[in-house]
């Protein structure tokens, strides 16, 4: 290669454009200045939304994890022996903590345990707490409260949503209600919409599965109903439907939803048998294309199951990658074969999430990153150092099969 | 094989006129559209196209379709050999020859490889590699790099 020059000034632009949208946002956070024309296509949402569609195909993606005596670390699927800590914008050490609630085009939603919540690009290291939305509706004879939440994206109004789902119901019985509200990162403020026709169950995990531009958690019909659905929302037209799972799912089991690439998939303990099983919805909605793909036998009845998450496939779902009790194993499907993911010193996570690197601004509007609002709130950051287990209060885990009453 | 017989026939912007198997010339979409519409029975004039760079592109083209049934890896290798060899300012020209004849595995490799060269590097040196005239303000530049100063620590 010799030192030469490029008179990159005659390229078209949608070719520069093909070029920056191969380099990390770190990188193109620093070419802003190389002139204004790159810092006004670095900037313009269309160039966003295409470097970050780059980045999708490519997997080009980052595992986020989360570890037991608190920090948060991101690992590049492309370089695994390097990870880099993060600094999310609530306090890690604080013993309130906060969750993960989703992520999605290179946002994570996050929740404190007092309920306060924050959109964080960590890419670009700008964050956006949301403002409060008090719960309005405070039935006298449900006394029991859970809150579930989702992110996603609605490519209808171009908009991030964040559904907050508070639903209340008795100790026993048939009743129930929910309180709905969407926040929408475009106008920086809350909704409430319709409230949900199916029940949740909380067990199951309360953060959203995303997929098809759907939110879905576990529920049923009614509260008593022991036969288990899907309960989707649909981000664009903010309508609930179920999906439903596969009819060969026999015997006690219970499930719990994540979603791998967009694709639906669903953990079924059979704990009776000792079975685990992972499930996929092949194609969206069609409950024909459930398909088992994989399934851990012989798991002594009285045994504690672990705790298995999929996270992520490779090459067409060649190979899957797992989070089992907090290890990465990256299974063959066709050797079945897993492989242990990392090295000796790579922390035992608590929570994985999977990132895909974006400059998506958090103003809302899409054009610049000079928002104000977007700054750190330095101000919370370290008041204590205690240690704080998250292990109890893990919320998006599969439960304990005990617990199950299905 | 009896298509790979047919030779399609370009002419550079210099004057240089190359006859080429149709498999290989069908590397570029734009060329197989001419082919598809007929079109292509007389030379192909490709303006801002120099022989040159014309026979390079043909060189890559060639190597893509005689290496089919190679193994994926092996044309990784092959194509890592000669984009490498290739200097910036010749890559300028192909990247806007691959753009026109619309050879999208060229176009992607030759913008990977400009990509690469440009990850990690400074401002500073993207203009003067790029020749590209700073057009800030001294003081707007400041505020930019204020915004996103952690973004200039290279460590990572």
């Amino acid at each position: 290669m010799t030192n030469s020059t490029m008179a990159s000034a005659f390229l078209p632009y949608d070719i520069i454009g093909g070029i920056l949208c191969r380099l990390r946002v770190k990188d193109l956070l620093r070419l802003r200045c190389v002139s204004k024309a790159w810092c006004c296509l670095i900037d313009d949402p269309g160039f966003v939304k295409f470097h970050l569609s780059h980045f999708k195909t490519n997997a080009n993606l980052s595992l986020i994890l989360r570890i037991r005596c608190g920090g948060l670390f991101s690992i590049r699927f492309d370089s695994p022996q390097t990870y880099q800590m993060l600094k999310p914008p609530f306090d890690e050490s604080d013993e309130e903590g906060f969750d993960i609630l989703g992520s999605c085009n290179g946002l994570l939603g996050l929740v404190s345990r007092k309920d306060e919540i924050s959109l964080w690009n960590p890419s670009t290291r700008r964050s956006r707490m949301l403002p409060t939305a008090r719960i309005m509706f405070s039935p006298r004879r449900l006394s029991f409260r859970v809150i579930f939440y989702g992110l996603g994206y609605d490519p209808i109004s171009d908009d991030f949503k964040l559904v907050r789902l508070v639903q209340f119901s008795g100790r026993t019985g048939e009743l129930f209600a929910s309180e709905v509200k969407v926040y929408s990162l475009k106008t920086n403020s809350w909704r409430m919409i319709k409230d949900s026709p199916f029940y949740l169950k909380a067990l199951r995990g309360v953060y959203g599965a995303l997929a098809n531009n759907a939110l879905h958690w576990v529920g049923s019909e009614k509260p008593s109903d022991t036969r288990t659905i899907i309960v989707a929302f649909d981000l664009r037209t903010e309508e609930y439907r179920a999906v439903e799972l596969p009819d060969c799912l026999g015997g006690k089991f219970c499930v719990s939803l994540y979603d791998m690439r967009g694709c639906l998939c669903v953990i079924a303990t059979h704990w009776e048998v000792g079975v685990i099983d992972i499930w996929i919805m092949k194609e969206y909605g069609v409950k024909e294309s459930w398909i088992k793909f994989i399934s851990i036998q012989q798991f002594p009845c009285s045994y504690l199951f672990p705790n298995v998450m999929p996270l992520f496939h490779f090459k067409n779902w060649e190979s899957v990658l797992l989070n089992i009790d907090g290890e990465m194993f990256v299974y063959n499907l066709r050797s079945k074969w897993a492989n242990k993911l990392g090295n000796e010193d790579w922390p035992t996570s608590l929570e994985t999430e999977i990132m895909v690197e974006s400059l998506v601004p958090l103003n809302g509007n899409g054009a610049t990153f000079d928002n104000k609002d977007e700054q750190h709130g330095g101000k919370k950051r370290r008041r204590k150092n205690t240690k704080h287990q998250h292990g109890g209060k893990k919320r998006r885990m599969i439960s304990c099969p005990r617990e199950l009453t299905n | 094989m009896a298509s790979t017989l047919k030779k399609i026939i370009l002419k550079s912007c210099d004057g240089k006129i190359l006859e080429v198997e149709e498999a290989v010339a069908v590397q570029s979409q734009m060329i197989k559209n001419m082919i598809e519409d007929d079109c292509a029975n007389e030379e192909i004039p490709l303006p801002d196209i120099t022989g040159e760079i014309l026979s390079m592109i043909i060189e890559y083209c060639k190597m893509h379709v005689d290496g089919e049934n190679n193994s994926n890896n092996e044309l990784i290798a092959r194509d890592a050999d000669f984009i490498t060899r290739v200097d910036l300012n010749t890559l300028y020209y192909l990247i806007v020859a691959a753009n026109f004849l619309n050879v999208k595995s060229l176009l992607d490799l030759t913008c990977q490889r400009v990509a690469d060269i440009i990850k990690g590097k400074s401002p500073e040196e993207i203009r003067l590699t790029f020749n590209i005239k700073n057009d800030f303000t001294p003081e707007e530049e400041e505020e930019i790099r204020k915004k996103n100063a952690w973004a200039f620590d290279y460590k990572d």
